[in-house]
């Protein structure tokens, strides 16, 4: 039935005609449409903390100043002799019931949970344990690339967008950025679930996952994965997606054109031109130091 | 002097940090990233607060925040979370029908879930912040009839739940 444009939306706003809604009723779409308003209205989000959060923000710089270039700093106050104190403060606030840990860009981030589990988060990374359980249920939701060096004990879950790893006690990397799912296992057994595909990864083991369910198998000779030593490596991945990591460890822009081959190879994170040569020589393609914030990559 | 007074800026955090946060999560599915442009925002407000007339907070946030949310490397697939309700006690309807409607909303928020981002932002807008057309249009910058067209078709979309079971 042809109805005046967007007559749906504007049963909310009460802006109908007396025909448009008798129509609507008399065709069942009003009570269709109420119930779906009716349902989604008690619908609810987490609850937010305002306090805690203005909290946060004070620990910040005085009012017009530029930030310095480090994006994502967390909260250091000006002055030396106020640092300690509020360190402390800052610790014992945060420790308390804070259930996410992110690594700020150019950095990694360790710490443990409840259970001792170690985890590393490469940069840019986010780790989410609300739902965790240290004595039942251990479900994490990490955004990004982490390390984890799980406690034995029950199943241990690391969800990601682009699937979920299964492990009892064990080491493993994880990552998850774009659309592929990454796992290798250092030690023990893990178990790489996306959609109906269920691979299991053993020590030694390196395994990819694609949207589609496509699997890649190789072999891991290394104890932890190379960017927790300062390296960023790949192999046959876009050279969109290594441009990507290498902004996020410099924290930088990089203009590039559309560039469809595959890059393999590795960019260390302590020097950038290096990094740069790295990536751009084997491909035939130059790059530019336009200003501290940009870079510009060209070539075919 | 203005946003840069304590004070002013405190009631903007307190009037409109839930609704950015809010906001942020329609659009990525994920809180930790909600809160963390959420937080950017409001840190890039005090930056620039002598140049940002008090009138003009809320708009600068949200523009802020969405130009932060599309700067970001990695874009996630969307995994939207609601709360679990609690079942209103004076409901003494027959279990069957409780449990059709039970089921009904858990349908009811996956399809919300997969809606096109446009759509779904300014439908949760609508329904769990309670933002007028005109509020919402404000604040993504677009017209009353784009956002009315975005709540239509998400409507649309939705009204799907209800054929087959």
């Amino acid at each position: 039935m042809a109805y005046d444009e967007n007559i749906y939306a504007r049963i909310i706003s009460g802006t109908l005609s007396k025909e448009e809604e008798a129509a609507l009723r008399k065709s069942g779409e009003w009570d269709e449409i109420q119930e779906i308003l009716e349902a989604s209205s008690e619908l609810q989000l987490r609850a937010y903390d305002k306090d805690k959060g203005y909290e946060r923000l004070r620990f910040s710089q005085t009012p017009g100043q530029k930030k310095s270039k480090v994006r994502r700093m967390y909260y250091w106050a000006g002055s030396v002799a106020a640092v300690v104190l509020l360190a402390l403060a800052y610790v014992f606030l945060m420790q308390g019931d804070e259930d996410l840990r992110r690594a700020a860009y150019g950095e990694t981030a360790q710490f443990a949970l409840a259970d001792a589990t170690k985890v590393v988060l490469n940069d840019g990374s986010i780790l989410d344990f609300s739902s965790f359980e240290a004595g039942g249920q251990r479900l994490v939701e990490l955004t990004g690339e982490g390390y984890f060096k799980v406690t034995s004990g029950d199943r241990f879950v690391v969800q990601t967008v682009n699937g979920s790893i299964e492990v009892l006690g064990t080491q493993f990397n994880v990552r998850a950025w774009g659309e592929d799912i990454i796992v290798e296992c250092y030690e023990g057994l893990v178990a790489l679930n996306r959609g109906s595909v269920r691979e299991e990864v053993a020590a030694g083991e390196s395994v990819r996952c694609t949207p589609k369910g496509q699997i890649r198998r190789t072999n891991v000779t290394m104890s932890r994965p190379l960017w927790m030593d300062g390296l960023s490596r790949f192999s046959d991945a876009p050279l969109a997606v290594v441009v990507e990591e290498f902004e996020r460890q410099y924290d930088i822009d990089v203009e590039m054109g559309v560039i469809d081959r595959p890059y393999s190879g590795a960019f260390e994170h302590d020097d950038m031109e290096n990094a740069l040569k790295k990536i751009c020589d084997p491909m035939g393609l130059s790059f530019r130091i336009v200003d501290e914030n940009t870079i510009v990559i060209e070539g075919e | 002097m203005g946003v840069c007074e304590e004070k002013i800026y405190k009631e903007i955090y307190y009037k409109y940090s839930e609704y950015l946060r809010n906001f942020l999560y329609y659009k990525s599915g994920n809180m930790a990233v909600a809160e963390d442009i959420s937080h950017d925002a409001y840190m890039k407000l005090w930056e620039n607060c002598g140049k940002v007339e008090i009138e003009k907070a809320k708009s600068f946030l949200f523009t802020i925040a969405n130009n932060l949310f599309l700067n970001r490397a990695n874009k996630s697939k969307v995994v939207l979370k609601f709360e679990k309700s609690v079942r209103q006690q004076s409901d003494t309807s027959d279990p069957h029908y409780l449990m059709q409607k039970d089921e009904f909303k858990r349908r009811l928020e996956l399809a919300i879930a997969n809606l096109p981002e446009n759509q779904r932002v300014v439908f949760l807008m609508n329904r769990i912040d309670k933002k007028k057309y005109r509020e919402i249009a404000e604040e993504l910058d677009i017209s009353v009839k784009a956002v009315e067209k975005r709540m239509h078709l998400a409507l649309v979309e939705l009204r799907k739940l209800h054929k087959g079971v």
